[in-house]
């Protein structure tokens, strides 16, 4: 009897952490994710990196949005240092047409991103990683483990850009990072909009 | 004169490209919709002669409430489509197997199969008409009549009102709409 | 006819501007706390926000139904602070939105989410219900239908 509780609480446990995605100190899984410009991209790709910004993404949410110019300033700033910022936008174009493929293009292109602009059709690495709004960011290192999740979370927390004294989350820990140090804040509270899943009539 | 000719092209061009993006809803009169079969041939409203109207599905193969209406999709057809309202089925990853490898049409034809489709299932073209009925969820029905400029709307939305396939429900929705144009 | 119309809009517009303001979550204590025996149903909410969207009606309803009881639906939306006059006015006069509407006014995200709840992740739509009096404090990280809306409340009488 104790042993099938035990084993219930197990199940449990495995299921919960499926369901929730990775938390700081877990090996991110790589991925193979078409970019815009039609070329696949993997965690691999980036030989030289140090570790890496994902920040799951998209076309729609305003909050997204607001955050563009930050994400690519992310980039211009830490890809040469060995962190380069990946986007990946799993919207489903029949919940968001908007974050279609071809409209993911036109916004890169628009917007001259310099960082990869990758599309997860099925939720599949988006679920993995637990990401759940937009933007959604996972800082990866790579380490003798692999790439282990240093930092989730937000980008900073002042969403508006008012706030010359806001707190950079992804920035600081980065810098920590690079110093050899581990974050002082390792997660926080992602702000956005729920990601677009693929959507099953129900008959609420 | 070139003003006249500039005006006349750029209004052509507004047109199409306006056309290309239109969303159609209840009451508009949509011109036809023809995509590839699980067959293997197109299918194209305008050539079925004998139908007086459609009862499109949009559905996927492995959507779990897709999959708990397939019987109830299959009813409609042995119900209607001798009295002229065929069930078409639409799929709408259907054309892209390398991105939606569980919904495209490989699996589509499977399904077919498998389950004995009374009714074509077609594959949208890079989501044509998923976009144009504005479909977000699946499985979402549209009740089509026939008129002589194309297919009156009639309906777009739920097939029923309850998707646990054990009980009965409230209101066939689907149904009504049919029932009105026999 | 068109002048009535017109005359008509105008007003809207005023009442609503007059009806969407910024609010504190300070301003939002205070109020919850001067309305000792009433059960305030706060919902979180914004214009991008689909599911938020979906649910308001039922919110609506409810405001309407319970005008004449101690309970009231106040709407608080996670709309940026300069979007009050573009989108969420807008938002309020178009869908004839008749409960109390407020844009949340906090410069640290992450301090305001915190506040309401410890373990709120932030996702919207989130209510949360308060009635001083009874000392009751609940918050849900969940949407709302009308009928659950109903239970809620009558577990809280």
């Amino acid at each position: 009897m104790r042993s099938v509780l035990f084993a219930c609480f197990i199940m449990l446990g495995i299921m919960a952490k499926a369901q929730n995605g990775y938390q700081v100190g877990d090996v991110a899984a790589d991925f193979n994710l078409k970019n815009v410009d039609g070329k696949n991209v993997s965690l691999a790709s980036y030989e030289k990196a140090k570790g890496y910004i994902v920040v799951f993404t998209c076309n729609t949410c305003p909050v997204a949005k607001i955050y563009q110019d930050r994400v690519e300033a992310l980039n211009k700033t830490y890809a040469v240092k060995g962190y380069p910022v990946i986007a990946i936008n799993t919207n489903d174009p029949l919940a968001s047409p908007g974050d279609s493929f071809v409209k993911m293009q036109e916004r890169a292109k628009e917007k001259n991103f310099s960082y990869a602009y990758l599309e997860d059709p099925n939720h599949v690495y988006t679920k993995k990683y637990g990401a759940m709004k937009t933007p959604h960011v996972f800082v990866l290192q790579k380490t003798a483990k692999g790439n282990e999740v240093a930092y989730i979370g937000a980008i900073d927390n002042d969403q508006e850009d008012t706030n010359a004294s806001k707190i950079t989350f992804v920035q600081n820990a980065i810098n920590s990072l690079l110093k050899g140090e581990k974050p002082a804040v390792t997660s926080t509270k992602a702000v956005g909009c729920s990601i677009k899943w693929k959507k099953e009539a129900t008959s609420k | 004169m070139r003003k006249i000719i500039y005006s006349i092209g750029l209004l052509i061009f507004l047109s199409i490209t306006a056309n290309a993006q239109k969303v159609y809803k209840v009451g508009d009169v949509l011109p036809n919709i023809a995509l590839l079969s699980t067959s293997g041939s197109v299918y194209s409203l305008k050539d079925q002669k004998a139908a007086k109207g459609f009862i499109v599905v949009f559905m996927t193969p492995t959507c779990d409430h897709c999959i708990a209406y397939e019987p109830r999709v299959m009813a409609l057809d042995k119900k209607y489509k001798a009295k002229g309202f065929p069930v078409v089925a639409i799929g709408p990853y259907g054309d892209d197997p390398i991105k939606y490898p569980l919904d495209a049409m490989p699996e589509m034809k499977k399904l077919a199969q498998k389950k004995g489709f009374t009714f074509p299932y077609l594959s949208d073209d890079g989501f044509k008409y998923t976009w144009m009925m504005n479909i977000t969820i699946t499985p979402t029905a549209v009740v089509l009549q026939k008129k002589p400029n194309g297919f009156l709307i009639k309906y777009i939305g739920r097939i029923d009102d309850e998707q646990d396939a054990r009980k009965v429900p409230k209101n066939k929705f689907v149904e009504q709409q049919v029932n009105k144009m026999l | 006819m068109k002048y009535l119309f017109t005359l008509s809009l105008f007003f809207t517009f005023i009442v609503a501007n007059a009806q969407v303001k910024l609010l504190t979550l300070n301003d939002l204590d205070k109020r919850l706390a001067k309305g000792k025996d009433t059960t305030y149903i706060i919902n979180f909410w914004a214009t991008w926000c689909g599911p938020c969207i979906e649910e308001l009606p039922h919110f609506e309803k409810i405001n309407k139904e319970a005008a004449k009881q101690p309970i009231k639906v106040i709407l608080v939306s996670l709309d940026f602070k300069s979007k009050l006059k573009t989108a969420v006015i807008p938002f309020v006069v178009k869908n004839k939105i008749n409960s109390e509407v407020y844009v949340i006014n906090e410069p640290d995200q992450q301090l305001f989410i915190e506040k309401v709840d410890k373990n709120w992740s932030g996702a919207i739509p989130a209510t949360l219900f308060v009635n001083t009096n009874k000392k009751v404090r609940q918050f849900y990280e969940k949407e709302f239908s009308y009928n659950e809306l109903i239970e809620t409340l009558e577990k809280l009488k």
